[in-house]
């Protein structure tokens, strides 16, 4: 059996992902192999995080030094963010039932344009 | 020009500089619009209202919380809880929070508006409406999912309000709800709120305007405008899209590394943040620096090491190590890979070994438990256990550092069957019994699947045996362990070696015509000439291993010397009898002392015949002889110098159908010192002999070959890609290409691995003993105990 085959592969993870990023993907797939169903691909993902979340491979991959062949596209980066809308904070969550009469919010709330968007180009 | 013309594009000129300057003057006076939007959102914190429920006031409120019964608060803590992994997006583990949260509880509102949450944020907003249904729009939670459930229209600027502006609606209870009929003043300003952060999501549209911007040349991947531009983006941006941020900071710094412009690179880095591991840009600067100018490197390094880590909390403390454990390996390796030994060290300075030494140091230090900083160590100190020509002291030296990298290996990673298979052997050839013995133990004990692990408890019988022949005190004692290593004996290993360490006990003991009786029975059964080259040297090795005097030891010698100097008439069956003999002892580290003086002739001798005949290799492919031979060779780098690879082409094509062949090429990349590209050449080797493993019936091939291929992958793996590992390849490439080309020219001089020492230590004859005055040596390695 192959110890060694890239964990990151076998998560299905880019070699930059982050440690956050394989823990997501790894329960990800737990949820489509878990234990109980699919005994043989839930020890492989399982091997295969072992390895992924190893300080000394994490080490090593993030002392690798950026592709200067291939540098990164904008357009390929922000499409990726578009995929993953940012979190609402629990502050900002909780004030969303606020019910309290904020003149001054209130009148943002229905006058605000964003002349940001035009001074930048839009 | 007329003079009319000339006014004319005067009034032009001044009419649009008065332009500018109204431009100019109306920007400045207006406020910030995204500065306000930024001011608002770090004011929008949750505020109770006249009559809020306490148990609803608790979820943000730690006074009222302190106030609250007690099986009430546990409750309300795992809201708590479940909210902040919601905001971090660990949305399953919020919903199993809440999950023992009863229906009948005050707090089930707030189970429901986290079930649902956990829709909402996976973009599930049918299952989110579903879930909200029976939420109550009095109460917060209700609110805040109608503002969610509000934030996907896209009318909210000019959505009516409904007529009673009070939300403080009974809930009917039904599933299908008008999200629309529950929106009041405060709940439309939270829905747009909402919409605006998380879903128009502004700074996208701001980032693509903006990255979309050509500037300078063509090949310019980021300038200083671009750069500019993007602090600017940040400060606006990062309180509400601190990952698009952070991604757009990556790839910038990306683009700069990609670049020949030092300055713009320089703008980058100290202008944008880098990544958790590396804030300051330090590695990054290191690894840029490297490439282009060697001068300012090693201070980018050393800040990053002395500086930025230890001082880097986003990072754990095993990772923090274990960075710093790499870089400390990397930099070993560099200084050992950029000397090279050999020709290498004509062109190339003299490696500092302090230096090395410390680095490698300073790399298991970190983190003991870095198994490749540890086979570093090992080969590192192995390679100059190789070259030492300064006499008895310094291969002490270099021995006891070796016994404490092997120490030091076993202590850090303790499960590592390599270290004490090593020091079980080091501790029973300098006697020290007591020292081997947790080690053995731990091996009889592990259950490892490898054979060699699995075979300790014979081994060890083995030699105790050897050990105790030493004396003649004990010489009573050796029999019973010969005995029960017979008993021992591993079913994949040949038992013939067993009857020649009887017959040399026969010998050791001054049994002579016992012992000639024993020879010439062995003779009978084993159907081979006495004193034939096999014979002989497995006299000679049980007889060295069995401690028989040197008087003795005389008359043995002399059939294999006269066999190395007479090698061309050495028949291909004999060299290849006693090369399954070596391939043996190989297998279980059992080697004999003169097998360092007349091992490697016999091998060299073999496998020019090969390359001078190669259709041998097709004619003897399937002679298991020839294979066992082969696989000797191998361990010996085919006796080439650990830059180059002399195979045949034929064998490589011989390697494609067998898989001992196919073994034998890629156990002996694994023992090149450099040459990372011909690891990579021999990548279909590697993955044929990991298929075959598992249908050996042999279980010490189906062993070898699993951990031959993960080993060469490991290897690989390490050395990876880019250009800070390929520059170690190339190099290492390079010289191997050198060896290659002028192999020939170079024939003549023996860099043989097989030692410094081209004598028999133990020999009593004239030429070794002058041969090892001039060495100084007198203690050998510690696979020659005598």
């Amino acid at each position: 059996m192959n110890k060694i085959a890239d964990p990151l592969k076998t998560l299905g993870v880019p070699e930059g992902a982050s440690e956050e990023a394989v823990r997501l993907r790894y329960l990800e797939l737990v949820k489509q192999f878990p234990p109980e169903r699919d005994p043989e691909r839930f020890r492989e993902i399982h091997t295969a995080y072992e390895a992924a979340k190893d300080p000394l491979v994490i080490a090593r991959r993030l002392l690798e030094p950026p592709d200067s062949d291939a540098p990164p596209r904008w357009s390929a980066v922000i499409d990726e963010q578009k995929e993953e809308p940012p979190a609402l904070g629990v502050d900002l969550l909780l004030s969303l039932g606020n019910c309290e009469e904020d003149h001054a919010e209130a009148r943002d709330g229905t006058e605000e344009r964003d002349a940001t968007e035009e001074r930048d180009g839009l | 020009m007329s003079r009319a013309t000339q006014r004319k594009q005067q009034k032009r000129k001044q009419k649009q500089w008065k332009d500018r300057q109204r431009r100019r003057s109306s920007s400045a006076s207006k406020p910030h619009l995204n500065a306000r939007h930024r001011d608002r959102l770090s004011r929008q914190k949750p505020r109770a209202w006249n009559g809020e429920r306490p148990e609803d006031v608790a979820v943000f409120d730690d006074r009222v919380f302190a106030s609250l019964p007690k099986d009430m608060a546990s409750h309300v803590r795992a809201v708590r809880e479940a909210l902040d992994m919601a905001g971090q997006l660990y949305v399953d583990e919020a919903v199993a929070r809440v999950a023992n949260i009863p229906r009948s509880s005050l707090l089930s509102d707030w189970r429901l508006l986290v079930r649902g949450l956990a829709s909402w944020l996976n973009r599930e907003t049918e299952a989110a409406s579903a879930c909200w249904a029976r939420l109550d729009p009095a109460r917060r939670p209700g609110r805040i999912a109608g503002a969610l459930m509000a934030a996907h229209r896209t009318d909210l600027e000019t959505i009516p309000l409904p007529s009673n502006e009070s939300p403080h609606q009974g809930h009917s209870g039904d599933l299908h709800v008008d999200w629309g009929q529950r929106l009041d003043k405060q709940t439309l300003f939270a829905a747009k709120l909402v919409r605006k952060v998380r879903i128009d999501r502004a700074a996208i549209r701001v980032a693509e305007a903006g990255t979309a911007k050509r500037e300078g040349p063509r090949d310019l991947l980021v300038g200083p405008d671009k750069l500019k531009w993007l602090v600017k983006f940040s400060a606006d941006y990062r309180p509400t899209e601190p990952k698009l941020v952070a991604a757009l900071h990556q790839a910038a710094l990306a683009r700069a590394f990609a670049q020949p412009y030092v300055d713009v690179f320089a703008t980058a880095t100290k202008s944008l943040p880098g990544p958790p591991h590396d804030p300051n840009n330090s590695l990054l600067s290191f690894f840029y620096h490297s490439a282009r100018d060697s001068s300012t490197t090693d201070r980018f390094l050393k800040n990053y090491l002395l500086n930025d880590l230890p001082h880097n909390k986003s990072l754990s403390e095993p990772l923090r190590n274990a960075l710093i454990s790499q870089v400390h390996l990397n930099e070993a390796r560099q200084n050992i890979e950029s000397a090279g030994t050999g020709f290498a060290s004509m062109f190339a300075p003299r490696p500092d070994k302090g230096e090395i030494e410390a680095s490698l140091r300073r790399s298991i230090n970190s983190y003991p438990a870095n198994r490749s900083a540890h086979k570093a160590r090992v080969d590192w100190i192995e390679s100059q256990l190789e070259q030492v020509d300064g006499g008895k002291r310094e291969r002490q030296r270099w021995e006891t550092r070796l016994l404490e990298a092997m120490t030091a290996w076993s202590h850090g990673l303790p499960d590592d069957t390599e270290p004490r298979l090593w020091l079980v052997d080091h501790y029973i050839e300098n006697e020290s019994l007591e020292e081997a013995k947790p080690h053995v133990d731990w091996l009889s004990a592990s259950r490892h699947d490898e054979p060699k692990v699995r075979c300790m408890p014979w081994k060890w019988k083995l030699l105790e045996a050897m050990q105790l022949s030493r004396r003649k005190a004990t010489l009573s004692d050796v029999t019973d362990r010969l005995d029960a290593a017979d008993e021992l004996w591993p079913a994949w290993l040949p038992k013939d070696w067993l009857a020649y360490l009887r017959a040399a006990l026969l010998l050791r003991r001054g049994d002579t015509e016992e012992y000639e009786q024993s020879r010439q029975a062995i003779c009978r059964e084993r159907e081979i000439v006495r004193d034939s080259l096999a014979d002989s040297c497995m006299m000679l090795g049980a007889a060295q291993r069995m401690r028989v005097t040197a008087a003795d030891l005389k008359p043995l010698r002399e059939p294999v010397d006269g066999a190395v100097k007479n090698l061309k008439t050495l028949a291909d069956d004999e060299l290849m009898e006693v090369g399954t003999f070596y391939w043996d002892l190989h297998r279980v580290e059992l080697h004999y002392p003169a097998y360092r003086s007349h091992g490697s002739k016999f091998g060299k001798e073999f496998f020019s015949r090969i390359k001078e005949r190669p259709r041998m290799i097709q004619q003897l492919v399937g002679d298991e002889r020839f294979v066992a031979t082969i696989l000797w060779s191998s361990d010996h780098r085919f006796w080439g110098s650990g830059y180059d690879f002399p195979v045949p082409v034929e064998l490589k094509v011989a390697a494609k159908h067998h898989p001992k062949i196919a073994a034998a090429l890629v156990n002996g990349c694994l023992k090149l010192r450099y040459g990372w590209s011909i690891k990579r050449e021999h990548g279909v080797e590697k993955e044929f002999i990991r298929q075959q493993a598992a249908s050996q019936r042999d279980p010490f091939y189906r062993s070898w070959f699993a951990s031959l291929a993960d080993e060469m992958d490991e290897s690989l793996e390490e050395r990876g890609g880019g250009e800070f590992a390929n520059s170690f390849a190339g190099f290492g490439d390079m010289f191997s290409s050198f060896m290659n080309e002028f192999r020939d020219q170079f024939d003549d001089i023996d860099d043989d691995d097989d030692g410094a020492l081209d004598c028999d230590p133990t020999c009593p004859c004239p030429k070794c003993q002058a041969a090892r005055e001039r060495s100084g040596s007198t203690h050998r390695r510690i696979d020659t105990p005598f």
